[in-house]
Formats: C-alpha cells, sequence, structure tokens
C-alpha cells in the first residue's frame, strides 16, 4: 500500500506530493483560482448566516466542505416537495463522515448539492471556506472533474466501454485530445495503478456485463479516485450488494480513508453500514438531527 | 477525447442507427449515379450540337436567301476576322424525299442543305459522322468503289457490324442497274403477270428493285451517276434491337423534290446518288438532313443570279479560333449587320430551349433527391432522439463526472458527423462502382424485366455515357454529410440540457 501514498494527499502533508509521473496533479488548490464572493466564516460552522445570528442547528469546526442552510424543494406537477429544510454540515479534511437517513430522508440530494450536481434553492455550498455553488457551470465540470470522485448505489459505468476506459473518462475529461494522446502510457499506467489498488487488475479489458456487482463498484471506485479527487462522495455504495461483498467494500472505502487520509463522505440508510465511519449523522425530514462520533 | 471514443463505441455498437442512414447513402449513390449519367448525356449532347452546328450561325431571315456569300464572307472577316478560323456558305431548303423501297415509293419530309464539299469540314465536326474514311478525311460527292465502314467508327463499344454496308459502293450501284436491266428486259419479252413468278431469287432481296430509272439512252447507271446526296442515317436504316437495317445504301439513287425561290415558289425535283451516309447520333438530324453540293441545291432553286454568275445562300457558318469569346464575336457581328434581314446566333443560342430543358431536368432530379436525403435526416434525427433517452443516465455519469454540456453535445454531433460520413462514403463507393458496370447493370435489369432500360434504337449510343465530376460529388458528400449533422443537432442539444440528477434517477 505504500505506493497509493504517492497517489493521494495525506491529512498529515496537506500540499499535494508531485505526483509518480512527475506530471503536475490536479491542482490541490485549483479551485483557489475560481471567482465567487468569499464569505468570511464567523462561526464554527464555517456559515455566515444572513441575518449575522447564531444558527440553532448543531455547529462543528469549519471543515474541507461545508454546508450552509440548505434548502431544495422538488416541484412534481405543480406539487412542492421540500426535500431539505436548512441543512448545516461541515466536513472535516481526512474525515470518514456518515450521512444516515431513511429512504427519502434527503440524504442523496444532500450529496448531489455537496458533490455540485444541483444547486441548492437555498444556502451555500464552501469548499475550504469558498462558495462553490453559485461558480459557472465551467468551474463546477471543472470541480466535480478534479476535486470530487463520486461513487453510486447502481455503480454507473458506460457499458460500451472496458473496466480500463470506464476508469480512465475522468483522466479524459479533464485533458485535451492532445493532451491525452501525449500522455496516453502515463494515464494508461495511473489507471491500472488504481484498478490494482482496489484489487481489479484481472479485469481491464472485461465489459460492466462481464463484471459481478463487487467489481463493478470497485470498477466505480477507482474511476473516482483516478483523478486524485480531494473528496469522495459515496451514494449507497452497498445498497446494491450483498452483506459480504458490501462489507469488502466498505473496508476498501475505509482503508481510503485511514491509509491515503481521502476525505470520504457517505450516505446511507444502513446503521450498521454508518458504523464503519469516523463520524455519522442523521438526517431526518431534511434536517440534520443527530451528530455521532462514532470513533470520538 | 471521451467525446471520440464514445462516438466511435456507439457507432460499432447502435446497429439501428447504422440502418438509419442506409436511406443517406442509397440518396447519395443515386445522385451521383444521376448527375454522372445526366452529365454524360449533356456533355455528348452538346458535343453533337456543337459539332453540328459550327461556332456561329450568320441566317437570312428569308428562306430566299442573300445574294453573293463571298462578299458577306468579306464583311464578316473585317468585323471580326481576328476571332475567325473558317467559314462556310450554305443553302438550308425544306424538301421531300422519295425513295422505293420493294414496290413502293417512300416519301419522308427532309432538310435539305447545300454545303461546299471543300469548306463544310472546316467548320464542324461534319466529316467526321461519315461512313467513309477517304471522306471523313476530304469530302466528295463522287460515289466510291467500296470500302465504307461496316463497324460503326464512333462506337466506343462493341456494337453489331452492319454487313449490308460491305455492299455499298460502285459494287452496289453497278448489281442493282443489273437487276434493273434483267428486269425490264424479262418484262419486255413476258410482257404482265408472270414477271413476280419468274423471279424468286430478285424477291428475296428487298434491294431488288430499288433505284429504278427512267431508261434513259445516254445515261448507264452502271458507269455514271447523278449528282452526289448524303443522307442521314434515319432516313436510309431503322434500328432493331441495336442492329441496323438498311432501305438504302450508298450508289442507290433517290428522288428530292423542293420549292424554288420566288413568289409563288415552284416545285422542282430531281434525282441523286447516295455517296454517304451521315450519323451524328442524334436522331432529330439523322432523321431530317440531307446534304448536297450548294451549287446543285442552288442551280436546282433558281437561286444563281444569271447576270453575275454568283450564287444566293441562306446561312453562313463560321467557325471561331481556339480561345474567342463566342458571345462577343456574335454581339460585334449583331450590331454590325441589319437585324431585321440576319439572324445571328451562337450554337447554344440556337440549341437554347433543347439545352436549358436538360439542365432544367438535373436541376429537378437533384432537388428530388436532395430531399431524399433530408428525408432520411428526419430518420437520423428520430433515432438519434431515441438514442439520447436510452443513454440518459450515461449522459448523467459523463456530467457527474465532469464533462460538460458542450462535452455531451459534440458526442451526439461527432457521431452525427460519423454517421454521415459512413453513409455518404459508402454511398459514394456504391454510386462509382454503380457507374463503372452501368452497362452491366443496365443489361442485366433488361434481362430480368425483358424490358430494355438503356435502348440503343432511341439513343443512338451503344453505351450509357457517363462523366464523373469531382465537384459535383463534392457537393453531394457535403450536403449528405451537412444534413447527418443538421439531423443530430436537435437530440445533442437534448442530451447537453439534461440534469444530471435526473438523468442519473432515470431508470
Amino acid at each position: 500500500m505504500n505506493k497509493t501514498f504517492s497517489l493521494f494527499r495525506t491529512r498529515q502533508n496537506p500540499p499535494p506530493p508531485v505526483s509518480p509521473e512527475g506530471e503536475a496533479p490536479a491542482p490541490a488548490n485549483g479551485h483557489m483560482e475560481l471567482a465567487g464572493p468569499h464569505f468570511v466564516s464567523s462561526r464554527s460552522d464555517g456559515c455566515l448566516h444572513p441575518s449575522g445570528q447564531m444558527s440553532d442547528q448543531v455547529s462543528a469546526c469549519p471543515g474541507i466542505l461545508s454546508a450552509c442552510d440548505i434548502t431544495k424543494t422538488y416541484r412534481k406537477a405543480a406539487v412542492e416537495i421540500p426535500v431539505l429544510k436548512g441543512v448545516n454540515l461541515s466536513v472535516q479534511a481526512g474525515e470518514f463522515l456518515a450521512i444516515v437517513g431513511q429512504s427519502g430522508s434527503g440524504k442523496s440530494t444532500l450529496l448531489h448539492l455537496l458533490g455540485l450536481l444541483d444547486r441548492p434553492d437555498e444556502g451555500t455550498i464552501s469548499l475550504e471556506g469558498r462558495r462553490i455553488d453559485n461558480l459557472a457551470a465551467s468551474a463546477r465540470d471543472r470541480l466535480r472533474n478534479r476535486t470530487f470522485g463520486m461513487v453510486f448505489q447502481f455503480y454507473h459505468l458506460l457499458p460500451e466501454l472496458s473496466t480500463l476506459e470506464n476508469v480512465m473518462i475522468p483522466l479524459m475529461i479533464s485533458q485535451s485530445v492532445w493532451r491525452y494522446l501525449r500522455h496516453r502510457r502515463e494515464n494508461i499506467r495511473r489507471a491500472k495503478e488504481i484498478l490494482e489498488l482496489v484489487g481489479l487488475s484481472h479485469r481491464l479489458k472485461h465489459r460492466p456485463r462481464e463484471l459481478s456487482g463487487g467489481e463493478l463498484q470497485r470498477a466505480a471506485i477507482a474511476r473516482a479516485l483516478v483523478n486524485q479527487p480531494r473528496i469522495l462522495l459515496a451514494d449507497e455504495p452497498t445498497g446494491n450488494l450483498d452483506p459480504a461483498t458490501g462489507r469488502e467494500i466498505l473496508r476498501l472505502i475505509q482503508n481510503l480513508n485511514r491509509q491515503v487520509g481521502l476525505t470520504i463522505v457517505m450516505v446511507t440508510h444502513d446503521r450498521t453500514v454508518a458504523e464503519m465511519a469516523d463520524r455519522v449523522v442523521s438526517l431526518v425530514d431534511g434536517r440534520i438531527t443527530h451528530q455521532d462520533f462514532a470513533r470520538a | 477525447m471521451y467525446r471520440w471514443l464514445l462516438c466511435w463505441r456507439y457507432l460499432r455498437t447502435r446497429y439501428i442507427a447504422l440502418a438509419s442512414i442506409i436511406s443517406v447513402t442509397l440518396g447519395v449513390a443515386t445522385m451521383i449515379v444521376v448527375n454522372s449519367v445526366m452529365m454524360g448525356f449533356t456533355h455528348e449532347m452538346e458535343n453533337r450540337l456543337h459539332g453540328i452546328l459550327s461556332d456561329i450561325i450568320f441566317q437570312s431571315r428569308s428562306l430566299e436567301g442573300f445574294p453573293d456569300p463571298d462578299w458577306h464572307m468579306e464583311q464578316i472577316r473585317r468585323v471580326a476576322g481576328d476571332d475567325i478560323e473558317a467559314m462556310t456558305p450554305t443553302v438550308v431548303v425544306p424538301g421531300m424525299l422519295n425513295y422505293q423501297v420493294g414496290d413502293t415509293w417512300m416519301t419522308r419530309p427532309v432538310q435539305i442543305i447545300g454545303i461546299d464539299e471543300k469548306t463544310q469540314g472546316l467548320v464542324s465536326d461534319f466529316s467526321k459522322y461519315l461512313q467513309h474514311p477517304e471522306n471523313r478525311r476530304q469530302l466528295s460527292f463522287q460515289l466510291r468503289e467500296g470500302g465504307y465502314d461496316v463497324v460503326d467508327h464512333q462506337a466506343d463499344g462493341p456494337s453489331l457490324p452492319r454487313e449490308e454496308m460491305a455492299l455499298a459502293g460502285w459494287e452496289h450501284r453497278r448489281r442493282m442497274a443489273r437487276m434493273k436491266k434483267m428486269l425490264l428486259e424479262i418484262e419486255r419479252s413476258e410482257k404482265a403477270s408472270e414477271a413476280s413468278e419468274s423471279l424468286p431469287a430478285n424477291l428475296q432481296d428487298p434491294f431488288a428493285r430499288a433505284a429504278p430509272q427512267e431508261p434513259a439512252l445516254q445515261f448507264d447507271p452502271e458507269k455514271s451517276q447523278y449528282t452526289g446526296i448524303i443522307l442521314g442515317i434515319g432516313l436510309v436504316s431503322f434500328r432493331r434491337d441495336g442492329q441496323d437495317h438498311f432501305l438504302l445504301l450508298p450508289g442507290d439513287d433517290v428522288k428530292l423534290t423542293l420549292p424554288t425561290v420566288g413568289t409563288p415558289p415552284k416545285i422542282v425535283s430531281d434525282t441523286f446518288t447516295i455517296v454517304d451516309i451521315y450519323e451524328s447520333k442524334m436522331s432529330e438530324y439523322d432523321s431530317n438532313f440531307a446534304f448536297v453540293p450548294i451549287r446543285a441545291l442552288q442551280q436546282l432553286r433558281g437561286m444563281i443570279d444569271p447576270s453575275t454568275g454568283k450564287g444566293y445562300v441562306n446561312a453562313i457558318s463560321i467557325k471561331l479560333k481556339p480561345g474567342a469569346d463566342m458571345n462577343k464575336v456574335r454581339d460585334k457581328l449583331r450590331a454590325a449587320f441589319a437585324p431585321q434581314y440576319y439572324a445571328i446566333d451562337t450554337w447554344r443560342d440556337n440549341q437554347g430551349p433543347l439545352l436549358a430543358a436538360v439542365s432544367m431536368e438535373t436541376a429537378i432530379l437533384n432537388v428530388l433527391l436532395f430531399l431524399i436525403i433530408c428525408v432520411a435526416g428526419f430518420g437520423i434525427l428520430a433515432i438519434f432522439f431515441m438514442i439520447v433517452v436510452e443513454k440518459t443516465r450515461d449522459i448523467g455519469i459523463l456530467k457527474a463526472l465532469g464533462a460538460s454540456s458542450g462535452g455531451v453535445m459534440s458526442i451526439f454531433l461527432g457521431y452525427g458527423l460519423l454517421l454521415g460520413m459512413v453513409g455518404a462514403g459508402v454511398g459514394l463507393v456504391l454510386g462509382l462502382l454503380f457507374i463503372r458496370h452501368i452497362n452491366e447493370i443496365a443489361d442485366l435489369l433488361g434481362r430480368i424485366t425483358g424490358h430494355r432500360v438503356f435502348d440503343p434504337d432511341i439513343y443512338y449510343f451503344y453505351k450509357i455515357p457517363t462523366i464523373v465530376d469531382p465537384w459535383t460529388v463534392g457537393w453531394i458528400i457535403s450536403g449528405a454529410m451537412m444534413i447527418a449533422i443538421l439531423a443530430s443537432i436537435l437530440p445533442a442539444l437534448r442530451a447537453a440540457r439534461l440534469h444530471p440528477v435526473e438523468a442519473l434517477r432515470y431508470e
């Protein structure tokens, strides 16, 4: 596992190590250049409340990723369904956070908002104190590509591509055609390393339909990790797996957190799954109601 | 990069999309074939028209013509001498041709054209269309001993030989004359009804009774001929299944009947001996034209001024030097000569309606075929919409992984472009192959359907002429690809607009 240390930024060494290829890694401070109003945090949870009053929600230390007073409402045929009703959440760098909630509690929506797949109706999402939810589309695309890694319940691999190609998609997205072709070998090597890390190096040429559920999720994790993200967002990563395979996947995720120091936010409805995390928060009826430091 | 990878994979895994561009392929192939064939025909036709007509035709508006062609040619040369290569005077008059086939006299309307045998060949391709090699070199209105072409010298492929032409010439004339003499003798001796019975051998030959002449004492048809005439091949033969059957051959005699000058015109007629056959492969001309020496026609019509000995002519055909501007010369001449007496046109003006009709036909065909490709475009649109719906989740994934809306859009635009390229490329290959083997295909279709696709009885060509113009092909291909791209714009926009969360939830 030693070499995996070179692939990820560690908790202990905030400045990112130069990747083994010598190529500048996805810039850790890429988001620094991003424009946007800067909210100077005056509160412990990193939120600046519009009224200036302290939120009555539970606060945490300002973290790498934080959500302030998030509300989100879906409209279905003129009926408004409020999903999130003012969520405050802060994720610390290097933390493994689990969000637990019943289905329909809005936990996936929250994860999508954190991962910039959607925009909150109200409230802000901040990355290291900088607001990111109102950025231009291209900047959001860049953050999704380089800063966040996404893992889904249904794996969501592209059926036309092999495992290796699926893992390389984020690299292809971040690089222009010429750059990609110039660094092709390097890219392939990196994807292979990641696949080895998740234990899939024997399935490089297989199509997704030829893989088992556990293998699919490993491939999806490899894809999420290939661009050296700072935060891994996992949406029910074990929801579609049998308990034994689910445990293996969880152990893999846990190892990523423990050994590499990757910040992980996982959403699940299963308390036993959430037990694996450093910290567990509960989402009930669109609000964070309970904080539970499983390993505090 | 992922765009190209995905385009390529979609192309290789979605056969339904390939099915949707079959109509593009067929449209492109058909357009290429139709344009090549039309262009081939047009080119062939223009060549022939031009060859028949010379560059500029200086005509009198009256059938009476104008006097003193030499003076006119002098004036023309004075106006536009630098551009003129050659000129020849002609007399044109409508008339009737009579000849005997078996026992029956046949009458055909003809355009009688008096030509100058020395200069006619200089202004147009006239001599190329004759059947005797010597006449092609230098035209003569004297009957040749023999040696007329048996194989069509203009055919650019295999053609059925014209066996009867081997007999043509003086030999044919002598044989006919001897038969005629025998016939007269037998008629004289047996006097009446058994005559037909006694000559079974002769009756088998359709030419046995051709060319009857009044028994002129001083004229021996075995040794001498009347004034020479060159008839269009459509007047002397008919074609069945690609084989020409001749009613008359060089050596036979025919009668011409025509109006004289003067008011009211009188009718005169004279006997001529066929010395060659004219085949321009434009059926309109081949079944209408009869060429005679200009002097003989002028005399027959009374067009010679008795005081000066100079003849009247109807027209002067002018050939320009290569590179000369036809329209400019025409305009100069129009300015110099009184328009109420003289009609001065280029060959294109002269055949304007025909050429315009052909180009109109080509344009309409192109519009129709292009509409077919447009219809194919809607097929692509529908299939693409289905593919976008099918790929909704994948689009969501790509967006979740950081792909921009523009990137997602370009996947489908690129896919459309690739499909268009494949469709147009296959169409191009099919079209070119079709053109290459068009005659074999026409034969095959004819054999299968029992109906000749390309009937040489009508067209006087043995093969379908084709010209592949690279520009036209380029336009067709880029047009087809344009349509494929246009058809993929709407689905691509839809894909780009998909909301990632909704796309991911889509099952």
